[in-house]
Formats: structure tokens, C-alpha cells, sequence
């Protein structure tokens, strides 16, 4: 009898001190990991404008019904051209709003007139965010031009998977994750107009 | 004791809670069985029928959401040939209301049905989720009233089960053992590479990849060379210099060569005209001569046709219908700025070359027999494609830029025998669809193929096709080609700038001293520059036409113009500029490095947007409908 | 030829703002005459990151409640409710993300790349039912993970898995966890969000395969208690190791057992471990002969595991951006190589040959996008097959480490087969229980101290001693 509550002892303390050990070590763990050099805060996914190629994998490979990425227009970019690339096909089909001369499959691409000058006339591009599937058909009409149409991931959609999906299709690897404070990506062109914008102002 | 304590337990529950025992081993048990109170079996009843319903319904609202999935076309309706077919049938027949009804409808119906499928999966995930819920909520309370304590029977000596599973379960685990050595060498054996797999190899492939593209690239080692050789050999240097043989002539720098060529002539009065022929079929591209024979094409949207005219006389002597095999179906799309035919042909005294809107190319005989044709497949270019054709000795040299971004790397860079029509060699190019046309230049005994597109400029070893160097000079849409004059290359488009390159550089030139000087006035859209050893003009669609000083950059005067648009490059004879405007006024302007002169102005009596050919003596130049020999 | 834009031409060229000419846009941007405003860029915020700290902090009263009554109260209907709940906020409200079980993979990343951005709030969430299971057992599982509260709450018609096969396949969870922590340290994959069964569940929608993966996993849930917990949850297995010296555990009798054996067959996952019978002595000689041969055997199957890991190399290094694309290079050289042979020994046109070529080779294009955009990028071929054969050796490490750490998993279960342990009462399984509490109402001890039957049940059972 003497032995067996011996034994028990015996595995009881060693229970304990891996216990001991294994907490100790947890905690370690933890303070190493969050203390690492280099450490941000919080980040986000987002797609970087440059490297998109506007494949369309956007739409197709978002664990959401509806992709999280869609088409965002960058207005100080935009020619407001009375023939937009992004909006009509290539294709010298008709030039009307007509849904079927868009090139948009939902009729998210927005277009309104703004003005005439001498006879040019200029059209305001939007898009409707709810409407827009992230097919990123307009972004790749747009590159023909000024490229002013790009994809973004909204964050008031994404819900932030450990692993992205649309990442690991992503053909150029334009995916990645982004400090949260700063979380939207811009061409290397709309920085530099921002930039100057935000000098002006300044 | 333990056992009394038992039987004792199982009694008591089962007449507390009136549970029929699964397992009874004992009378005791028969006898004191009691039924199960009413209200217990009421809800269990309730509770089985409504899972069932919710099963029920869950089942079939999966099923409904399954066979949504599968009725999903598994083509974008927009996408489908038929609706693209009649799409491209109203491109053709824009007035035709039946069709335009049919592609309205089914547009219509197709994006109605997107936003019903959506909607459809919306719902009916949600009543999915509900009907499961309630469904197992129901199961469970079901399953929760029905509960029984098992009656386990009583051992009289217990059982070792744990040898018996332990031992069982290491046999198991070695069995496991054995199948996830299995499961890893068939994955071995599925996914093979052709990668290198150890450093040695690594080390040769990467040394077979660089041997891959020698200087002496198989496609043009003597061997290769066709038999027919005294036919072949291409011409000399004396020979390009006498003839017209491309684009904008030798050089495709737009200079003649002879400078007894009339400055005045009236076509109504046929002053100075030595003769003029309607061309059959329309196109954009521009003479080319040879001897006594003068080439060009025209196409329609079916048709694609060479011309051969008699520089005696402007008789045709023969046309030829372009017959590649693998010509696309469909027609070109967007080319209202450029026509079917908008690439000017290219010989080399023996043969002519001549490609078309739709990527069709063909060569052909000085008798007019189709000696072969390809083609290149449908170009993807939001102009049409226009780039002409150029020659380096047998090779025929063919810039294939296309799509409307970069990203799409469809364009490419194709040299093909001009005997056979294989392609010696090609190369892809990072570029976007452009409109200027290649050349070959020879600097300090260095040979270059010199492209321009968006936003490169590419040096290409004419030999097998290898990058020399580029720069990043130009941006936007390319219309002017580059030319080479006085040891530098002058390149640059609308929107961005003019440039001049030294082009003896390696690899990214863009930021170096190669860069020699660049320029924003005056810059051109569609017209090639005219360069000489001390300046370049360059001739914008509208407004001015600019000099700058070639080996500074320095702006030395500018030349405005009343109302007219260019499209036709500008031509050097002797000290003279031939402008042709696009009403078919000539321009003959006389320049030192301060001003411009207008000496003499002549009229072609019909539109022009081709650029002319020189010869002795005589100015071939095309109109709208015509072919026109000046001289006198 | 760009008269499209001409119409437009001359007046914008007096309107180019000088700042914007040196931007590469092909069409100026006009300066309206109207009053019209440039639009401003429509962005979006990240979501507030107090969310995250509200999950945990709902991961941390989860546990503590759930513990709470697992261990105090031995409330099965507290811990049911708490299941739903969980299934509510963390599964349905938050979609599944963040969870303790993906953690795994950030933390193993964290481990091998220093610059890699890991959240405060993931690593917390990693150790913090760690820790709780140091001191509690696993009652994360019980009622706290979304992922183990769907299962149990499915689990209606459980069938006894043998406890043969049982330990069999729990031997896979180590091998997910090691497969997971491999490929999340290389910074590509994180395998155990990808093949996450309920996440599309969660969200209502999802790639139609894994909604059918999670429908099966749900069906089988239904006869096969937790499948997922206890066969694949790489989190299950760590938890499980900590649950064996858990300084509290969840008890199957209130107080002493009786040994009544009501509870045999009471827990669907098979974690109820019943009294020890005492063996003859030759049996235990045999016994302790056999545990001594497999102590031996140990390090042989590491090295063995070492030795077949290896040949994952290959397929492993598919999960690989780098290699996929210096694959595809690779193949489509093969294939112009082919079409240059071709086009010099038949004469037949470039375009036509290679339609041949593609049929044969099963290809629709001459291209993928991603090699499309490589050769645009024009960063030279050589690099990339050096950069991918780099990243193969580096493969081919990590599928030894796997296979050294499968075949000690599996040596180190056979010694714990070999091991008897003495057990004189009805005890749960520490491995194996998820302190869900579905025994406690078969146990008479239970029914008296809820007053539900007379008699101090309790006592009875010293008449054993």
C-alpha cells in the first residue's frame, strides 16, 4: 500500500513539474513571439495595383460569395474620356449605355457626363461598390489608358483569413499583407500625385 | 457487495424515471418495468416529427441548391461563341434590328440571371443553415428524452479488454505505419520534375540555358540556308540604297536618294504626272519599289491583296489574293484608324513580304505566286495593327505588339526565313500593342533591330532575336518609328518626349549617359521625324513643325501651319522637306538652322496618309483611290 | 492613327498641368471649366482592432466558464449552451478567424522568419487555452471552439469506435500538425486554414468542395463523434498531450466510483477507460520485454521516417510559388523546343505547329498568366530555377523533419500501447476527453448529488475496500 501511494507521489510530482515547466515555457513562448523585432501591430490583406495583372481570379477564388476585392477608381488619374476603355469593349461595338455595350457583366461601371470643351466631352467613371464582382474586366480595359481603374480589397468585406485564398492564386503574388493603419495600396503613379496634392495643400 | 449496490442503483433509476431498460438480465427487472409516462413520449413524439420535417426540408432545399449549382452554365453566357458570333455579326450589320434584338435579349437574360442565382444561393443558404438547425435541435431533444441507462450485464470474473486492444492497436499502428510509407512513395512517384535536382545538375542546366541561344542560332547557320541559293543571297547594300525597299525607304529614314525629283505638278492638268492608277482595295500602307516594279496591298474585311505595278506606264501587273491556310475567320475588330492594310510590304529584290490587319502574311514571287503563307494569329489591338515590315538580309524581320496591357505578354518579336515563312527565331516582348514599325541599324559594326513600344525602346541582336539593350523612353500609345542618324537613335511619342539614344549600350540604358538628350516641344503622334546628322524635325498631327538640333537638343525654330493635319511622315530630298498634309496638299519646304521656307506647294487632289516612295526622278506616292508617279 | 483622341487634342494639350505631364498617363486629366469636383478615392479602413481583443476576451470567459462548469458545476446543459453560444459569436458572427488552431501556423512562421508580422492577439489566442488546459484538461474543446462545439452538437447517433482503431487514427492529428507546422514555417501554406471544414459553414458559402468536405464531416459527425477532433485537429493533439498533466481534470463519478459500469459506453469520442485487471506474471514479463524492444525500436523508426520524409521532397515543393512557376518555365521550353523541331523538320507554319504541340501536351494556351507575367518581367530565367532549386533542398529538409517527427509520433505510440497502467476505477482518458460531460448524468454518484435519487449513493461505494 505504502509503495503504490509512493508511486502516485511520485507520478503526481512529476505531472507537476512538467506542468510547472510546460506553463513557464508557454508564457516564455508567448513574450518571445510577441516581443520579436520587427513586430507590427495589425495587418490586413491588400492588393498592390502595380503588380495586379487583372486575371480575375479576384472573383473566382474569395472564399466570399461575393468577392471581397473589387474595382476602385482613382479619380486624379482618370481622363474622363468620352470613349472609356474600362467601360466599352474594345470591340467597336456600340458606344451607348446600353448594358449589353458594357464591358461590366453587372453594370457596377457608373458613368455620368460632367462637361463639354470645344466639343470634347467629358464623362465622370464611378463604381458602385455594390454591384461590383471583382471580375476586374474594367481594370484591364483601363491599363489600355491611364489605368486609373484598379483592384483593392475592401475591408469592409474581407474577412481577414489567416491564409488568403485569392493569395494563393494570385498569378503575380500581388497579395499581401499591409500595416492596418495604412491599409490601401495605390499605384506608384497615384502616390506621386497624392504626394504632390498633399504638398500643394501643405 | 459492489454488486448488491449495482442492481440496487439500476432499480431505483429506472423506477425514478421510468425508462425502459435496454439491456434487462434480471426477472426482478420484468416485474418491476414500469411504462413510461405520457407526457415524456408526447414530446419525444413531437420532437421526431419535427426533425423529420426539418430534415425533410433541409434535404430539400440542399437538393435545390445542388441542382443550382449544376445548372450553372459552365460557359459566361457572355462569353459563348454563338452570343460572341452575333455580337461581331452587328459590328458588320449595325442597322440590322433583329440581331441587335436578339444580343439586347440575351444580355439581358443572362445578367438577370446572375442576380438571380445569387439571390437563389443568398436564401437558400440561409434556410439550409435554419432547416439544420432545427433539424438537430429536434434530433437532439429527441434523442435527449429518449435517453436510457444501459443495463451492462454482470461479470462474474473481469475481462482484460485492454491487452486484448492495446495489443491489437499496435499491430494497427504499425499497419499505419506502413500505409503512410505507402501514401509518400506513391506521392513520390506521382509528382516527378524536370527541374535540376542536385547542385551539379543545377550547375549544367543553367550552363545549357545560356549555350541555348548562341550568337550562331541553328536557325541561320550556312547549312540551314535554303538550296536555291543564288536566288536567295540577299542583296548588297548598293542595291537597298538605288531601291525603295521598305517603309519610309533605306533605312526607313524617309531620305531620297536622288534629288532631281519635281517640286511642282497639277494633277487636273496632268502637269508633270507621268501617270496615275485607281487602286482596287483600299489601304494605309504605302509604296514600295524595286527595280521597275512598285508594290503595295488592300483588303477589305474578307479580301487581302498584293499589287504589283509597272513603274512604266502604272500598269498592274499582277494582284494576288493572300490565301494563308490558318487565316482567322473572324474579321479584325477596331481598325476605323488603320484599315485592313494598314502594314506597308517589304522586299528583298526577290521576294515581297506583306501582312495585314488580321495577322495574315505571305510572301510572294516577282511573277506574283504565293511562295508561302502564315499567319500570326488574330493581333489584339485597340487600332488595328500597322506596323510595317522590315528585312535583315534573308530574314524578314515582323514586330507583333499587341494586347492592351503589358500583362498580357502577347506581343512578340518574329523573324522569319523570307524563303520558307518559318519563324528562325522570336522573342516575347514586355509590351503593350504599338504602331511604329522596326529597323535595322549598323552602329560602330554593331547590327540592331531597333523596336519602340510602350514604354521600351528594344535592341535586338538581328542574328538570333537576343536583347541588347533598351531604355525606357517612351510612354503611351507608339505611333512614330525610331530613326537612326549621324551615330544616334532618335525615338519618343505624344505625351511623352523625344529622345536621343546612343545605341552602343548593355542591358537597362534608361538611366545612363546613353540617354544623350530629350525633348518635350513639338512632339509627334503619328508622323516619323525626318533626321539628318545635324537636325531633327519632327512634324506633329497639328500645329507646328519643330527643329531640333540632333546632338543637343537644342530648339531651334518652330514652323506653324494654318489648318492642316499630318498623318503622311515627312520626306528629305536633298535640302528639301515634302510634307504631304492629309487633304492631299504638298508642302516643299527649304530649312537652315534658323527658319523654315515654304518654296514651293502642290496638290494631289485626293486625301493621303501614306508617306512617298522616290525614285530617279520621280515621287510615287499613294492617294485615297490612286497610285501617282510624279515626275517629269 | 490616334485620331480617336484627337477630337479631343488640341484643347487638352493647353489644359496638361505641368505636374501631371511627367506622370505616365497616356490621356491628360482635363481641367474642368464647370464647377466640377474631382472625386475623392473611395477607401476603406481596416476593422477596428478592438474586435479582435473582444474575441479574446470572449475566448478567455468562454474558458473560464466552460471549466467552470465542467469541473465545478459538472454542467452538461451549461456546457451545451456555452457550445451554441460559441457557435453563435465565434463561428457564425466572427466567420471562424482568428482561432487557436490556425495560430499554430502564424506561430510556427513567427518561429522561422523574424520579420513576419504575428498580432498580439494571435499569440495570446494560441496560449491561452494552452495554459488552460495545463491546469483544467481540454475544456477549450468542450464548449469554447466553434469547430468542437458543431461537432458535438451533431453528434446524435454515436457508434463506439474500437479503441484499437481509435488510437489508430488519432495518430493522423500529429501528422496534420506536423505536415501544418512544416509548410507554415516556409510562409506559403497554412494548410489548416485551407482545408478548414466549417469556416465555409461559418460564412454560409464557400468553394462548392468545401462546403461538400464540411457536409461530409458534418454526416459523419452525426455516427462518428468529433471526427474531426480527434483525427485531424493539430490543436487537439497539442491539447491533448497538455490535458495528460493537467493539474485539474473532469471526474466521471462526483466522488468515489462504484464501479457500477452505467458509464462504459457513455462517451461517444471513446475516452472512458475502464478498471485494470491485474495480468500473470509471465504476461508481464512478456509485457515488459516487448515495451523494452520498443524503446529500442525508437530511434529506428525516426531514422526511418527521416530516411521516407526525404522523398517528399518533390511533392511538397509543389505547394511552392517559386518551384509551380520554374515548373511551368520549364515545360513550356520543353514545348518550343518541341515546336522549333518541328517547324525545322516539316516546314509547316510556326502558328500551326504549335496548335499540334499544345493539343499533345494537354495544354489551352502557350502561356499561364503567372509565366505570362515572368516573361514580361524580364528578370532573367536563371535566377529563377537557382532561386527554385534553393527553395527544393529546402523542401526536402523539411520533409525529413516531418518524417523524423512521424516516426517518432508512432514509436512513441507504440511504447504507450506497451505501457500498462493500473487503474482501479472508472477514469476518463486525459488524452481523448473533451470534458464535454455526457457521462456525468449515467453516473449514480451524479443522480445523488443532485438529489435526483435517495440515499447517499457515495457511500457505498467503500464497501469495497
Amino acid at each position: 500500500m505504502a509503495s503504490e501511494d509512493n508511486k502516485i507521489d511520485r507520478r503526481k510530482l512529476l505531472a507537476d513539474g512538467v506542468r510547472v515547466v510546460g506553463a513557464m515555457g508557454l508564457v516564455g513562448l508567448g513574450g518571445f513571439v510577441a516581443g520579436r523585432e520587427g513586430r507590427e501591430n495589425d495587418s490586413v490583406w491588400q492588393i498592390d495595383p502595380d503588380l495586379c495583372m487583372a486575371c480575375g481570379n479576384c472573383e473566382t477564388h474569395c472564399v466570399l460569395d461575393v468577392s471581397a476585392a473589387k474595382a476602385v477608381q482613382f479619380p486624379l488619374m482618370c481622363g474622363y474620356c468620352d470613349i472609356c476603355t474600362g467601360y466599352f469593349p474594345t470591340k467597336d461595338y456600340e458606344r451607348n449605355t446600353g448594358a449589353e455595350n458594357q464591358l461590366c457583366p453587372t453594370g457596377a461601371v457608373i458613368c455620368r457626363f460632367i462637361e463639354e470643351q470645344s466639343g470634347t466631352r467629358f464623362f465622370e467613371y464611378t463604381i458602385k461598390e455594390e454591384l461590383c464582382i471583382g471580375c476586374a474586366k474594367c481594370v484591364e480595359g483601363c491599363a489600355l489608358m491611364n489605368g486609373s481603374l484598379y483592384m483593392q480589397i475592401r475591408h469592409d468585406r474581407c474577412v481577414d483569413c489567416n491564409e488568403c485564398s485569392i493569395a494563393v492564386a494570385c498569378p503575380t503574388q500581388a497579395i499581401r499583407r499591409v500595416p492596418a493603419d495604412s491599409p490601401n495600396l495605390f499605384k506608384k503613379e497615384a502616390q506621386e500625385l497624392l504626394d504632390l496634392e498633399g504638398a500643394n495643400d501643405a | 457487495m459492489g454488486a448488491v449496490s449495482l442492481r440496487e442503483t439500476q432499480l431505483h433509476l429506472a423506477r425514478r424515471d421510468g425508462y425502459k431498460t435496454t439491456r434487462c438480465d434480471t426477472m426482478s427487472m420484468q416485474s418491476d418495468n414500469v411504462q413510461p409516462p405520457d407526457n415524456t413520449s408526447h414530446w419525444h413524439r413531437a420532437a421526431v416529427r419535427s426533425a423529420f420535417v426539418a430534415g425533410l426540408f433541409s434535404a430539400v432545399v440542399c437538393a435545390l441548391l445542388v441542382y443550382e449549382y449544376c445548372l450553372r452554365p459552365a460557359e459566361d453566357p457572355l462569353e459563348t461563341a454563338d452570343y460572341m458570333a452575333m455580337k461581331s455579326l452587328l459590328l458588320h450589320q449595325r442597322d440590322n434590328e433583329e440581331i441587335r434584338g436578339s444580343v439586347t435579349r440575351i444580355d439581358l437574360r443572362a445578367r438577370n440571371e446572375y442576380f438571380r442565382h445569387r439571390k437563389f444561393v443568398a436564401i437558400g443558404a440561409l434556410l439550409l443553415a435554419g432547416g439544420l438547425a432545427v433539424c438537430v435541435i429536434a434530433v437532439r431533444s429527441a434523442a435527449t428524452l429518449q435517453r436510457r441507462l444501459p443495463m451492462p450485464e454482470l461479470q462474474a470474473t473481469p475481462v482484460d479488454l485492454e491487452t486484448q486492444w492495446t495489443g491489437v492497436g499496435r499491430w494497427s499502428v504499425a499497419v499505419l505505419a506502413g500505409l503512410l510509407i505507402v501514401v509518400t512513395a506513391v506521392a513520390w512517384c506521382a509528382f516527378k520534375t524536370d527541374l535540376p535536382q542536385d547542385s551539379k545538375d543545377l550547375a549544367a542546366f543553367l550552363e545549357s540555358l545560356s549555350a541555348g541561344t548562341p550568337d550562331d542560332a541553328p536557325g541561320v547557320t550556312p547549312d540551314d540556308t535554303p538550296d536555291d541559293a543564288p536566288d536567295a543571297a540577299p542583296p548588297s547594300a548598293e542595291e537597298i540604297a538605288k531601291n525603295w525597299h521598305r517603309f519610309r525607304g533605306p533605312g526607313g529614314r524617309g531620305v531620297s536618294a536622288y534629288t532631281n525629283v519635281p517640286d511642282s505638278w497639277n494633277v487636273a492638268t496632268g502637269e508633270n504626272i507621268l501617270w496615275k492608277t485607281p487602286v482596287p482595295m483600299p489601304g494605309m500602307n504605302s509604296p514600295v519599289v524595286w527595280g521597275n516594279r512598285i508594290f503595295l496591298t488592300g483588303a477589305d474585311e474578307n479580301q487581302r491583296k498584293v499589287y504589283c505595278f509597272d513603274v512604266d506606264g502604272g500598269k498592274i501587273l499582277w494582284e494576288t489574293e493572300v490565301a494563308a491556310p490558318d487565316s482567322p475567320a473572324e474579321p479584325p475588330g477596331s481598325i476605323d484608324f488603320t484599315g485592313y492594310a494598314a502594314p506597308t510590304v517589304t522586299t528583298d529584290g526577290r521576294r515581297v513580304f506583306a501582312m495585314f490587319a488580321n495577322g495574315d502574311l505571305a510572301g510572294f514571287d516577282y511573277q506574283g505566286k504565293q511562295v508561302w503563307a502564315r499567319s500570326l494569329g488574330l493581333p489584339v489591338n485597340c487600332y488595328g495593327h500597322a506596323a510595317s515590315l522590315a528585312m535583315y538580309g534573308g530574314l524578314l524581320l515582323v514586330q507583333f505588339d499587341q494586347g492592351a496591357s503589358a500583362k498580357k505578354a502577347l506581343s512578340k518579336f518574329y523573324a522569319i526565313d523570307g524563303a520558307t515563312g518559318e519563324t528562325r527565331w522570336e522573342v516575347a516582348r514586355p509590351v503593350p500593342n504599338s504602331w511604329t514599325s522596326p529597323i535595322v541599324i549598323n552602329h560602330e559594326d554593331r547590327e540592331q533591330i531597333i523596336t519602340c513600344c510602350d514604354p521600351w525602346v528594344i535592341s535586338y541582336n538581328p542574328k538570333n532575336g537576343k536583347e541588347l539593350w533598351r531604355a525606357d523612353a517612351l510612354g503611351g500609345e507608339c505611333g512614330p518609328s525610331p530613326v537612326y542618324a549621324g551615330g544616334l537613335l532618335h525615338v519618343g511619342n505624344e505625351y511623352c518626349r523625344w529622345t536621343a539614344i546612343r545605341p552602343d549600350g548593355e542591358g537597362d540604358v534608361s538611366e545612363t549617359d546613353k540617354i544623350v538628350w530629350s525633348a518635350d516641344d513639338g512632339l509627334p503622334d503619328t508622323c516619323c521625324p525626318v533626321v539628318t546628322e545635324e537636325l531633327v524635325f519632327l512634324l506633329p498631327a497639328t500645329s507646328y513643325l519643330t527643329c531640333y538640333d540632333a546632338k543637343t537638343g537644342e530648339n531651334l525654330w518652330e514652323f506653324e501651319f494654318e489648318e492642316d493635319v499630318f498623318t503622311s511622315s515627312p520626306s528629305l530630298v536633298g535640302n528639301r522637306l515634302y510634307l504631304f498634309a492629309d487633304e492631299g496638299k504638298v508642302f516643299i519646304m527649304e530649312f537652315d538652322r534658323t527658319e523654315a521656307r515654304e518654296v514651293a506647294r502642290a496638290d494631289l487632289g485626293e486625301e493621303c496618309a501614306t508617306s512617298p516612295a522616290f525614285q530617279d526622278g520621280r515621287i510615287y506616292i499613294r492617294g485615297e483611290k490612286h497610285l501617282f508617279c510624279i515626275g517629269k | 492613327m490616334i485620331r480617336l483622341l484627337r477630337t479631343m487634342l488640341p484643347l487638352m494639350l493647353l489644359l496638361i498641368a505641368a505636374d501631371v505631364a511627367t506622370a505616365q498617363t497616356v490621356i491628360p486629366i482635363p481641367r474642368f471649366i464647370t464647377d466640377y469636383e474631382i472625386l475623392d478615392v473611395q477607401l476603406t479602413q481596416a476593422r477596428d482592432g478592438r474586435w479582435e481583443y473582444l474575441d479574446l476576451a470572449a475566448v478567455f470567459v468562454g474558458l473560464v466558464l466552460a471549466s467552470y462548469f465542467a469541473l465545478v458545476r459538472r454542467s452538461r446543459r451549461g456546457l451545451f449552451l456555452l457550445s451554441i453560444a460559441s457557435i453563435a459569436w465565434l463561428g457564425f458572427w466572427r466567420e471562424g478567424c482568428v482561432c487557436p488552431i490556425g495560430a499554430i501556423q502564424n506561430v510556427a512562421l513567427v518561429m522561422s522568419d523574424s520579420s513576419y508580422a504575428i498580432p498580439t492577439v494571435v499569440v495570446a489566442m494560441f496560449v491561452l487555452p494552452l495554459v488552460f488546459t495545463l491546469f483544467f484538461g481540454r475544456t477549450f474543446c468542450a464548449a469554447v471552439c466553434p469547430l468542437g462545439a458543431v461537432q458535438e452538437v451533431v453528434a446524435v447517433r454515436p457508434v463506439k469506435v474500437p479503441a484499437w482503431l481509435d488510437q489508430t487514427l488519432g495518430l493522423l492529428a500529429y501528422v496534420y500538425l506536423g505536415l501544418a507546422v512544416v509548410m507554415a514555417t516556409t510562409g506559403e501554406s497554412f494548410l489548416i486554414c485551407r482545408y478548414d471544414p466549417f469556416v465555409a459553414l461559418f460564412r454560409l458559402g464557400g468553394s462548392f468542395n468545401m462546403l461538400v468536405f464540411g457536409g461530409c464531416f458534418l454526416v459523419v459527425g452525426v455516427f462518428v463523434g468529433r471526427p474531426y477532433c480527434r483525427y485531424l485537429c493539430p490543436y487537439g493533439a497539442i491539447l491533448g498531450l497538455l490535458s495528460k498533466v493537467s493539474k485539474w481534470h473532469v471526474k466521471i463519478p462526483p466522488e468515489e466510483c462504484i464501479q457500477c459500469r452505467l458509464c462504459e459506453d457513455a462517451c461517444p469520442y471513446g475516452a472512458i477507460r475502464e478498471p485494470t485487471v491485474d495480468q500473470t506474471a509471465t504476461r508481464r514479463r512478456h509485457g515488459r520485454r516487448r515495451l523494452a524492444a520498443l524503446i529500442v525500436l525508437l530511434p529506428v523508426l525516426v531514422g526511418v521516417g527521416v530516411g521516407v520524409g526525404g522523398l517528399l521532397k518533390v511533392p511538397l515543393s509543389r505547394f511552392d510559388f517559386t518551384v509551380r512557376l520554374a515548373e511551368r518555365m520549364r515545360f513550356e521550353g520543353r514545348m518550343e523546343e518541341e515546336v522549333q523541331r518541328r517547324v525545322q523538320s516539316t516546314g509547316l507554319s510556326g502558328s500551326k505547329i504549335w496548335g499540334e504541340v499544345l493539343d499533345e501536351y494537354g495544354q489551352e494556351e502557350r502561356t499561364t498568366d503567372a509565366s505570362a507575367d515572368f516573361r514580361v518581367s524580364g528578370q532573367p530565367i536563371e535566377e529563377l530555377y537557382r532561386h527554385a532549386y534553393d527553395r527544393t533542398m529546402h523542401y526536402g529538409t523539411l520533409g525529413r523533419w516531418l518524417g523524423g517527427w512521424v516516426g517518432l509520433v508512432i514509436g512513441v505510440k507504440l511504447i504507450y500501447l506497451a505501457v500498462r497502467r493500473r487503474r482501479r476505477d472508472y477514469q476518463p482518458d486525459r488524452t481523448g476527453c473533451v470534458a464535454c460531460g455526457r457521462c456525468f448524468w449515467y453516473c449514480p454518484g451524479e443522480h445523488a448529488r443532485q438529489g435526483w435519487i435517495a440515499g447517499p449513493i457515495a457511500g457505498q461505494g467503500d464497501s469495497r475496500l
